[in-house]
């Protein structure tokens, strides 16, 4: 893997309606890794990417992608694939015509060999034979691996996944951990990667923050693995060994009389009262 | 043995002993969080002057979520009133229950500040509103004077294979529904027109009365009313459900100018579409008005064209059927706006489709008034 970084963010301020809800952002992805934003539910991932692709201007601090400044002008061929959380992919064009839609627009292909190239994508996403389908017919797990294949099909050396493992189940999702290791291990593509799924970040991340809407920063970089076993942060401790039960400090409430008083006909109603 | 059943819930307030009591016992399940919260805030005052009082829960033989949550809800305005509380009777499946909702009733989630209501709030809201709203239109055709050019820049970012298929949506589908509307209204304005006229003896100037009113007037106004209600909303919705699932993000970041991609296109076939759309309406109102007349006119069918194509010159019709362009650049330019400016989830789609209808009706029934006071100054 190359070290020389290939994003530099300095000082990065995200937010809507001029109120920041993430100040301060620095972080460096080196090329040919895959670099994780990770954080709980709200913490401003999803923002930070569609900072870093250039659908929103930055409130103050600076992206530079590749030594060539921001990416604040997209009316071009993109230098970037990026595949959205619910796949937004064109509802009323069938797989085939999605993928076809930029290879139309940004190259001189002809029309043979955009079919060809449509049809290896949807091969290498396992969807070759659901190229006439349209979105809605296909499962939501396919609907994710065919806007993988979407953002992948101009060769894009750069590519942004937002939650691209969500809610799917977790042969698929090992299926897509894998493909996404070998996007970067085998073809050299610089991945960031919008997550909060640990089994995924932890299998194909070298290089992760953590976001943290308290905060309004980064409360921790570097490797997850290294993170997960070392991080002496509670909240970063927290995060990395969730199944591990660490989320149970609950606050308990004082108890003036400490014998618990024998109650055999009180029904429990709740889950929280099986025992 | 069956359990005894449960009884409702019971609030007793002790503060008669050194150790000031509130009980609780029965039930404490959804059903009960009104009387719960009644009966404790009754109790308040009477706890004022206490520094602490004990929550005895030993009787309590039902709970639920609802019910620890309302009660420790209460617990933390007896708090705020400077009255300490003590468990007592606490068991360790209630004591799960209670640490899971105080976890959340004490933790960070605050909920957001209300904001204040008053008259001049509002009236600074709907302000700012207008102002945002007016900036707003100008960024949109900003956005989209932008957006032309680059047709010829980057000519394959514009979507040529779907302006035939927009054509037939908007023209060929939008086709019947003009048709009909155009010859329900030439025939009530020949039922009208016969009727006023004959009182004058001048019912034979009826075809004069259609043929110029349906041109100059009727036939572009009530078909541009239906394409707004109809087309317009289509647009809206469309362009509204793609901004809310994240479309026209992708397109945005696959290197497509949502506006010489979504708007020029439909831009374009209203331009091509509500011109010759309102030709057929100019013509079916004219058939309606001419079978609603002649069983009451003496004339035949030769002589009422030949009076129709007497009153039709090409000056009547040009004055309406250029009113068609603005028509058609205000449904489009409103609608598409209006789609691109959704956010949020189905109910924002919603809304907006129903702003863009109305918006774009009363913008064509306001360019047509400006254009009869136009016609009306110049005397055409």
């Amino acid at each position: 893997m190359n070290q020389e970084p290939y994003i530099r963010v300095k000082d990065l301020s995200v937010g809507w309606d001029g109120q920041a809800i993430l100040s301060h952002l620095s972080f460096a992805v080196r090329r040919g890794s895959c670099f994780a934003i990770l954080g709980g539910s709200g913490a401003g991932k999803s923002t930070v990417m569609r900072f870093l692709i250039g659908l929103e201007v930055p409130m103050a601090g600076t992206i530079d992608i590749r030594g060539l400044g921001s990416p604040s002008d997209l009316d071009g061929k993109p230098g970037f694939g990026v595949m959205f959380q619910a796949g937004a992919l064109f509802g009323s064009r069938s797989l085939f015509e999605n993928l076809a839609l930029p290879l139309r627009a940004w190259t001189d292909l002809s029309e043979a060999s955009i079919r060809l190239l449509v049809q290896a994508k949807l091969d290498l996403v396992d969807l070759g034979a659901f190229a006439d389908y349209l979105p809605e017919e296909i499962s939501g797990g396919m609907n994710k691996r065919a806007a993988i294949a979407r953002a992948l099909v101009l060769e894009p050396d750069l590519l942004f996944l937002d939650e691209p493992s969500a809610g799917l189940d977790p042969i698929t999702s090992v299926e897509l951990d894998d493909l996404i290791r070998n996007l970067t291990r085998e073809l050299g593509i610089t991945v960031v990667l919008v997550s909060h799924e640990l089994p995924s970040i932890l299998s194909i991340a070298d290089d992760c923050i953590l976001l943290d809407k308290e905060s309004e920063g980064i409360i921790a970089r570097g490797d997850p693995r290294e993170l997960q076993r070392e991080s002496r942060i509670p909240m970063v401790h927290d995060f990395f060994n969730r199944s591990s039960g660490s989320t149970s400090q609950h606050r308990t409430i004082a108890q003036e009389d400490s014998p618990m008083h024998e109650q055999p006909d009180r029904e429990p109603t709740g889950p929280e009262d099986e025992s | 043995m069956a359990a005894p059943p449960t009884q409702p819930l019971q609030i007793r307030v002790d503060t008669s002993t050194s150790e000031p009591c509130v009980q609780l016992g029965g039930s404490l399940t959804i059903e009960d969080v009104d009387p719960l919260l009644k009966g404790l805030m009754a109790s308040l005052p009477g706890l004022t002057d206490l520094e602490a009082v004990d929550l005895d829960l030993s009787l309590l033989q039902k709970v639920d979520g609802a019910g620890v949550a309302a009660l420790l809800d209460s617990i933390a305005k007896w708090d705020t009133s400077g009255i300490s509380v003590r468990f007592r009777g606490v068991d360790a499946s209630l004591q799960r229950v209670l640490n899971l909702y105080s976890d959340r009733l004490a933790g960070k989630g605050s909920p957001r500040p209300a904001q204040p209501e008053g008259v001049f709030h509002r009236i600074g809201l709907f302000a700012v509103q207008s102002m945002t709203g007016i900036r707003d239109a100008f960024d949109f055709l900003g956005h989209c004077a932008v957006a032309l050019p680059g047709i010829l820049t980057h000519p394959r970012t514009f979507p040529w294979r779907d302006l035939p298929l927009l054509l037939q949506r908007v023209g060929g589908g939008g086709l019947g529904i003009v048709a009909l509307t155009n010859l329900l209204i030439g025939m009530i304005v020949a039922f009208v027109g016969v009727l006023q006229l004959q009182r004058f003896g001048a019912q034979h100037f009826v075809t004069d009365m259609i043929a110029i009113g349906h041109i100059r007037e009727l036939g572009p106004l009530i078909t541009a009313i239906i394409i707004s209600g109809r087309t317009g909303a289509g647009f809206a919705a469309e362009l509204g459900t793609m901004k809310v699932s994240e479309e026209v993000d992708a397109l945005r970041s696959m290197g497509f100018d949502p506006f010489r991609w979504l708007v020029l296109p439909r831009l374009t076939t209203l331009l091509i579409a509500l011109p010759l759309l309102t030709l057929v309406g100019d013509y079916v109102g004219i058939l309606g008005g001419m079978i609603a007349s002649l069983p009451m006119l003496d004339m035949n069918m030769d002589a009422y064209l030949e009076a129709t194509a007497r009153a039709i010159t090409m000056k009547q019709f040009l004055l309406g059927w250029i009113k068609t362009i603005p028509f058609a650049v205000a449904i489009a330019l409103l609608s598409c706006a209006q789609g691109l400016a959704t956010s949020g989830g189905a109910e924002a789609v919603g809304e907006r489709t129903t702003r863009a209808v109305v918006l774009s009706i009363f913008a064509v029934i306001l360019l047509d008034s400006m254009h009869a006071m136009v016609y009306a100054m110049l005397q055409i």
